[in-house]
């Protein structure tokens, strides 16, 4: 599931994982992400930091608490200046990062450690 | 062409006039024509296209966009040559492109199928080394642009790898990094359970396991770290490439529970207090020290210098009017002589105050040396700080740092043992050094102590026996045994290592530690450790020191170098065997008669002194006629003239007005050496 | 407020360019390619250049380049498309980009990277002929 409050940003993720032959969810923000995962199985939550209504840091937070999400893979969006953010997540429970602007290849190799 | 102030449709237009270019330029790029330029105008649409819409958030775009970019890089450097095929694909890729540029406006998606189908179509015509798509391509001529190395040979790695116990809850699988490893060449895994708690002790979603791999790989050792690149941080990793291909890259990482990173600021127990400017000899602070929180001035060191000078005169010349104040009688007089005395006393404590500065800084720079130097030697060492706000004077301080160095430097190399042994001897898999100063009296006391092997008295003696630095049969208490390790050229190391083989012998650490005026003492168990205590005098300036009387000249030797005094009756002091010896509870001590070195007139007393000293190991008396306690004073540097004089080292006026000679010791003993031919006090070499 | 050069061959860059630094107020002058870089700088004095490496005919590489041998260069902020086939930027920045940045950036980014290089002073304006 890809959560971005950019629509162009969660297009081309959408693109760029079903071209490598992923099935891709979309959410707009963490708030529509948890909604969303309640319904459907997800292997792989990639999810930006700044979003309104609920951001990445708190979505991270209470997807760890959800039992069924409990090991749930989590790669983060961080710009490269948002170091702190990245230290942040990992105490969230993020598994991984990502850094924009990224190559689609990034974001391929980076999916295919968590599902291969 | 009108363009827009709105850089993202300008982009759009923009977008539709390369396009309409590209369906022209595509058309003309037929096999057995000239197309070079053609294709370079194809290269650079798309390229723009991608760079631009990468800008204006179409990612789908760019990222479609710039596997064709790719392909016309390979025609356009002769790699893959123009065809029918090329062309048709082209022409799909400016639709598909063109579709997707639409789409943003009508909210109808393009087909996304089509642009994979492209995508596939066109990887199908790449040359076969083309698979996978290098991120930066190596066109033959040019070099590639920041490419990493791969090692072409393939190379046996040992990994370890113990993740931090919150892995799973992260959302990490370990077997999928396996998995990784596994795709990375040949590899065999072996799990380590050994630290999986006991079930009531044991968390449910904690990762207890470790795991050690064998890989063969050709792919280097980058490619094995970008698999834990997630996880490297809070876990420990260690890769090292075994039978040397090149050097064996043996990487200590964070240990879960202690992390030693390289500038890592938390020894274990002692929080770090705030750092005082290290203390440099050109700039310095003045005295915001301790709390450096407040405001701090810059003082040129001439002008502390000088202000330094002037009080210890103010000190001298009070001393002279309290006594001349005593003897006079003057009424009245008393009470302000006292109160006289309390303010130059607090002038005083407060100058030579500003010159004090936490050890802070000093201890500080054991951190990194600590950490650096044991993961060379392969071992593993804490480090632990107390006392650091304890203060020294500036001079001291500046002086210390040295022979702390060697001692730490020692302790990492031959007194703490590698982690196996420590293991197979009972002790804690990583070893401890204690860095601690604190103040006793008028000095300060700093120590290093180690949990690490102790003294080997027995190699001690043996090699003292071999250098024949003793008699075989001698008997030695073992504090003797273990001053024979400050005896020049003595070193008990097996080998000689980078870090402390020649030249920093204990012989050197102690006479640095005794140019300060400190003193300094080993103690050891052996198979427990060692502590190294020095002893040194908070302030240079002022000296504590033994008042000693010749005739009616005056002069002081260094408290911290005094052992005893002793009577020398007139009998004892003719010469035995051509050397001046007394006998001191049964040891024979040389001595030196200060009357006769300095050629003061007049009678001897019946009964002489001697006081005894150390230097340099050796235990030296001094003849004077009177010894009249011990006196504090501010030393006073004799100027340029007298500098050449080596037996004294400054001067001090005292209470009475009348200068009082300080005595150097080496300088002593060079001097008597020399007038009295004396073996027994020539340097040992 | 800085007179600030653009190279860029493509319009939708230079506009983007050209909003985000007048919005920030520098004074702005646009070129759209290597060559009328190149006029530009000979004309008048700016305190930043920031140019496009990959263009048709004069290249960044090359306008940088001239530009210094004619003693007009001043600060270089170069651009150039991330994972771009051709990857230049170390070269300009061995002939004298004070700082590089790759596309995709954001106007936020753009003005980091601008007053980061502002805040260094100009190279030595001697020509040489290296």
């Amino acid at each position: 599931m890809t959560v971005d409050d950019s629509a162009s940003m969660r297009d081309m993720i959408r693109f760029t994982l079903r071209n490598a032959g992923y099935d891709v969810l979309e959410a707009t923000d963490g708030r529509d992400a948890l909604q969303k995962l309640a319904g459907s199985p997800t292997g792989l939550l990639i999810t930006d930091l700044n979003m309104p209504n609920m951001d990445g840091l708190e979505l991270i937070r209470q997807v760890r608490q959800l039992p069924a999400f409990k090991y749930l893979p989590i790669v983060m969006l961080t710009t490269e200046s948002q170091d702190t953010k990245k230290q942040a997540g990992r105490a969230a429970g993020a598994s991984g990062w990502i850094v924009k602007p990224f190559r689609g290849e990034q974001l391929v190799a980076v999916a295919k450690k968590f599902l291969p | 062409m009108k363009y827009s102030h709105n850089p993202t449709e300008t982009f759009l237009q923009e977008a539709a006039e390369l396009l309409e270019q590209v369906e022209g330029n595509a058309l003309e790029i037929m096999p057995g024509m000239d197309c070079t330029e053609s294709v370079n105008r194809l290269f650079r649409a798309f390229h723009t296209i991608k760079g631009s819409g990468s800008m204006f958030g179409f990612g789908e775009v760019a990222a479609f966009t710039h596997h064709i970019e790719t392909a016309l890089d390979y025609v356009r450097v002769g790699r893959m040559a123009t065809s029918p095929e090329l062309v048709a694909l082209l022409l799909a890729a400016r639709d598909h492109i063109a579709a997707l540029l639409a789409a943003s406006q009508t909210g109808k998606p393009a087909d996304a199928e089509a642009g994979r189908l492209i995508i596939e179509e066109l990887r199908a015509l790449l040359p076969k080394e083309a698979e996978p798509e290098p991120a930066q391509s190596t066109t033959p001529p040019p070099p590639p642009a920041a490419a990493e190395p791969a090692t072409a040979a393939a190379q046996a790695y040992r990994i370890l790898f113990r993740p931090n116990i919150n892995l799973l809850t992260a959302g990490t699988d370990p077997r999928s990094l396996l998995d990784e490893l596994r795709g990375l060449g040949e590899c065999t895994v072996v799990a380590d359970a050994s630290a999986i708690p006991a079930l009531s002790k044991i968390q449910p979603d904690g990762c207890y396991l470790a795991w050690n791999v064998s890989l063969v790989t050709d792919k280097g050792e980058s490619a094995i770290r970008d698999v834990f690149m997630f996880v490297e941080d809070g876990a420990e990793l260690r890769i090292e490439a075994i039978l040397a291909a090149g050097p064996a890259a043996s990487d200590s990482a964070a240990a879960a529970p202690a992390p030693a990173l390289p500038e890592a600021a938390h020894a274990p127990v002692a929080a770090p207090s705030p750092q005082a400017q290290p203390a440099r000899a050109s700039a310095k602070e003045s005295a915001a020290a301790a709390g450096n929180k407040s405001s701090s001035v810059r003082v040129a060191s001439e002008r502390l210098d000088l202000l330094v000078n002037l009080v210890g005169e103010l000190v001298m010349t009070h001393s002279r009017i309290s006594q001349v104040a005593a003897r006079a009688g003057i009424a009245n007089l008393d009470t302000p002589v006292e109160d006289l005395e309390r303010i130059v006393a607090s002038i005083r404590d407060a100058v030579l105050g500003i010159r004090m500065m936490p050890i802070a800084t000093t201890f500080s720079r054991f951190k990194r040396l600590v950490h650096d130097l044991s993961a060379e030697l392969g071992k593993e060492i804490d480090l632990r700080i107390t006392g650091e706000e304890t203060e020294l004077d500036k001079t001291v301080l500046d002086q210390l740092g040295d022979p702390l160095v060697h001692l730490v430097r020692n302790s990492i190399d031959h007194a703490i043992e590698s982690p196996e042994r420590r293991e197979r001897a009972g002790k804690p898999r990583r070893g401890t050094i204690h860095l601690s100063a604190s103040h006793e009296g008028s000095n300060v006391v700093v120590t290093i102590q180690d949990d690490g092997r102790g003294l080997d008295l027995d190699a001690i003696r043996a090699k003292a026996i071999d250098r024949k630095l003793i008699a075989p049969d001698a008997v030695l208490s073992q504090k003797e045994i273990i001053n024979l390790i400050f005896l020049p050229g003595f070193s008990t190391a097996e080998k000689v290592t980078s870090v402390s083989g020649r030249g920093v012998g204990m012989d050197v650490v102690r006479r640095q530690v005794e140019a300060l005026r400190g003193t300094i003492q080993i103690s050891t168990q052996p198979g427990a450790g060692t502590t190294v205590a020095l002893s040194l005098p908070l302030t240079l300036a002022i000296i504590e020191g033994q008042l000693l009387e010749i005739g009616h000249d005056q002069f002081i030797v260094p408290m911290s170098a005094v052992a005893e005094n002793v009577e020398l009756e007139a009998v004892e002091r003719t010469s035995r065997n051509g050397r001046n010896l007394v006998p001191v509870r049964g040891e024979l001590i040389p001595y030196i008669r200060l009357r006769d070195l300095f050629e003061i007139r007049g009678q001897a007393p019946a009964i002489e002194k001697i006081v005894i000293v150390h230097h340099e190991g050796h235990r030296v008396g001094l003849v004077v006629d009177r010894v009249l306690g011990s006196h504090q004073t501010v030393i006073q540097s004799l100027g340029r003239f007298y500098r050449h004089i080596e037996v004294t080292s400054g001067a001090t006026i005292m209470g009475d007005g009348r200068v009082a000679l300080i005595l150097d010791l080496a300088g002593l003993v060079r001097a008597s050496g020399q007038s009295l031919g004396h073996p027994a006090l020539a340097p040992r070499s | 407020m800085a007179s600030i050069l653009i190279i860029d061959d493509s319009p939708s860059i230079r506009l983007f360019l050209a909003n985000a630094l007048s919005k920030a107020g520098h004074e702005i002058a646009a070129a759209p390619g290597g060559r009328q870089g190149f006029a530009a700088l000979r004309k008048r004095r700016f305190d930043l250049v920031i140019t496009d490496i990959f263009m048709p005919e004069s290249d960044g590489i090359e306008t940088i380049r001239n530009a210094r041998q004619a003693g007009v260069l001043p600060r270089v902020i170069a651009i150039s498309s991330k994972d771009s086939i051709m990857n230049l930027l170390p070269a300009a920045k061995m002939l004298g980009a004070m700082h590089t940045i790759q596309k995709p950036f954001t106007a936020e980014q753009l003005l980091e990277a601008v007053s980061t290089v502002l805040r260094q002073p100009p190279p030595a304006l001697a020509a040489s002929t290296g």
